[in-house]
């Protein structure tokens, strides 16, 4: 009994272990050379432990997850990635969220082929973000 | 102040019912009757207090092979609830000459006390004494709303869903007559938490009992038992501790029973014990007639104690003050 | 015996109140409760169109709903009793104070006894939430004004 809920009492702390590298998946339908970049933009960023990254049409929609204790700065982890990303992209309108919502949606868009389907889903995501309550 | 009863009035008959949780009670195989709806099948609790009170009368009177209401020439009786409607409410339908009275939890003895006297005034034929409580009621009176979930200290106590009446009456040798009263004073010794009225009690409990035996001049060890009422576990347990401090042995402290440690047995679930209007009276008025009856018990002490505060009272930060009254009940 | 050797015997006799074991349960029950409250965040966030700025209102709403069908059942009184803190604190502790006193005056009619007691309890919460609400509001306007930190 006592082993077991020492057992319990270890299993989080192997799961911090696991989240050393950073997972980031990018969705490109054309370029490769863009993916690098934006990869290496969230990578490079410290507060931030996933990602995932869309490109559609002349859009790029970035959701992100940050690191559990740096939670409560969550909108200055937005705003820092949205302008370096811009930087690197100045021809596209990018949007940045750390919104676990963004982050699960994305995550399933990234298999999805149809293309009509993804631009309909990034719209309404956008949408869903800048609700207030 | 003590006062001797030349003419002993005898207990002729006693009631006692309570509510559903008062099966887990230890003395729930003397009581008279037990109700499964804690509200008597009314539509308030105020409304099923009243019902239980008439209905322990009720007992009292068929036991006493009264028929006839106005047989009875008084009814002394008293509760916790604003104003005690459900004992004036239970009176209305008695309809008998009525005083309510008011010790808070000592009522059970007050009354019986008042009930002696107008006996041996030669005034009163029967009269009925006792007092009662119901849970539900009395929480909201003076504490939270019955489904808050607050966390009650080890110190606090359950209010009892119980009445207790006893039918006063001239004295008969096979019946237990009582022979002295104490009206007690009210002793604050500067207790303010609401939930440890064991503390605030004991005192007053001491002061009564130690001026009982001072002024008939008489020993703990006179007694077959010395029963307080609602001290519960803690407060039973700081009542001996000042009488080990005035020099009572081992001996004579277990003399000393509380019928509000009693009353549920062990069980934690209501930390210190028992409280209430009901709970001495309703011991006092079926397991210790009963015990008396059989013999067991030549001569008792009965102390109930009653804390006179009042939600408002301690919510402006006073401190909670305690009376304690006491009849001496003995059996030829 | 005077007042100050009672307060002695007293002291002595009363169990001392078991602070350490009552924030023990306080903090594994209220723990508890929270970790629930977030898994109903994330069915929230999963199933339906809710983002985190979004998902507090319909979580909170189950959590009020199912303390309040505990608190109807008997059970969050018992629950209470145990966790002291660990319920009262969570928003299902606000919900418990406001059906408990709901229940307990149905029988003095619904606008007198319900309407005008529901809040006996936790009208003082709401009172005090709103204004030091307030006051944190105002002085981080004070420190975004001075530039010491952002909105």
């Amino acid at each position: 009994m006592k082993k077991m809920a020492l057992a319990l009492f270890c299993i989080p702390f192997f799961l911090f272990g696991c989240s050393g590298e950073q997972l980031v998946e990018v969705k490109n339908t054309a370029n490769a050379e863009q993916n690098q970049n934006v990869e290496e933009v969230i990578k490079n960023s410290n507060d931030v432990y996933a990602g995932n990254a869309i490109f559609i049409d002349d859009q790029l929609l970035v959701a992100v997850q940050a690191k559990p204790w740096l939670d409560y700065k969550k909108s200055k982890i937005e705003k820092n990635l949205k302008k370096q990303i811009e930087e690197k992209y100045p021809n596209l309108e990018v949007f940045v969220s750390a919104d676990y919502k963004l982050y699960w949606e994305t995550q399933k868009l990234l298999e999805e082929e149809d293309e009509k389907k993804v631009s309909d889903e990034l719209e309404k995501l956008k949408k869903l973000a800048k609700e207030e309550t | 102040m003590v006062i001797i009863f030349k003419t002993k009035p005898s207990i002729i008959a006693c009631g006692a019912v309570a509510g559903p949780l008062e099966k887990k009670s230890v003395f729930y195989s003397y009581f008279d009757s037990v109700v499964e709806d804690e509200r008597w099948n009314q539509k308030t609790n105020e409304q099923g207090h009243a019902m239980m009170i008439q209905e322990a009368c009720n007992i009292i009177m068929k036991k006493a092979n009264i028929t006839n209401n106005l047989d009875i020439d008084f009814f002394l009786s008293g509760d916790l609830v604003n104003q005690m409607t459900p004992t004036n409410f239970a009176a209305r339908e008695l309809a008998v000459s009525f005083i309510g009275m008011f010790s808070a939890c000592a009522t059970s003895v007050s009354s019986a006390i008042v009930a002696s006297l107008l006996t041996e005034l030669g005034a009163s034929k029967y009269a009925i004494a006792g007092s009662s409580s119901q849970h539900n009621s009395i929480e909201r009176q003076f504490r939270y709303p019955v489904d808050y979930g607050g966390q009650k200290p080890e110190t606090a106590q359950w209010t009892v869903t119980a009445a207790g009446y006893a039918l006063i009456g001239k004295h008969d040798p096979k019946l237990p007559s009582i022979v002295a009263g104490t009206i007690g004073k009210v002793v604050d010794y500067g207790e303010v938490n609401p939930f440890h009225m064991g503390g605030a009690m004991a005192p007053a409990a001491f002061d009564t009992i130690s001026s009982h035996l001072k002024k008939r001049n008489q020993k703990i060890t006179d007694y077959d038992l010395i029963m307080t009422g609602d001290l519960g576990k803690i407060g039973l347990k700081i009542l001996k501790a000042m009488f080990a401090q005035t020099g009572a042995k081992q001996e004579e402290l277990d003399i000393f029973r509380d019928a509000g440690a009693e009353f549920y047995g062990e069980d934690k679930s209501f930390q210190s014990g028992a409280s209430g209007a009901g709970c001495s009276a309703s011991v006092y008025y079926s397991y210790i007639e009963q015990q008396l009856k059989t013999g067991r018990y030549k001569r008792v002490l009965l102390c109930a104690t009653g804390a006179l505060l009042s939600p408002l009272s301690f919510q402006q930060g006073q401190s909670i003050p305690c009376t304690a009254h006491a009849i001496e009940i003995t059996m030829e | 015996m005077d007042q100050q050797q009672y307060q002695q015997i007293e002291d002595q006799i009363t169990p001392p109140t078991p602070y350490f074991k009552n924030v023990i349960k306080a903090f594994l029950v209220g723990g508890l409760i929270c970790t629930i409250g977030h898994a109903i965040t994330y069915f929230y966030i999963i199933f339906f169109d809710f983002t985190e700025t979004t998902v507090g209102n319909p979580t909170a709403a189950t959590m009020v709903f199912i303390a309040m069908i505990l608190t109807g059942l008997g059970l969050y009184r018992k629950l209470g009793q145990f966790a002291g803190a660990g319920s009262a604190v969570p928003v299902t502790g606000f919900s418990n104070a406001v059906v408990s006193a709901a229940i307990e005056h149905k029988t003095e009619g619904l606008v007198l006894g319900v309407g005008g007691n529901i809040f006996k309890l936790a009208g003082s919460v709401i009172v005090f939430g709103v204004a030091s609400a307030f006051f944190v509001a105002l002085i981080k306007l004070i420190l975004v004004t001075m530039g010491v930190v952002e909105w």
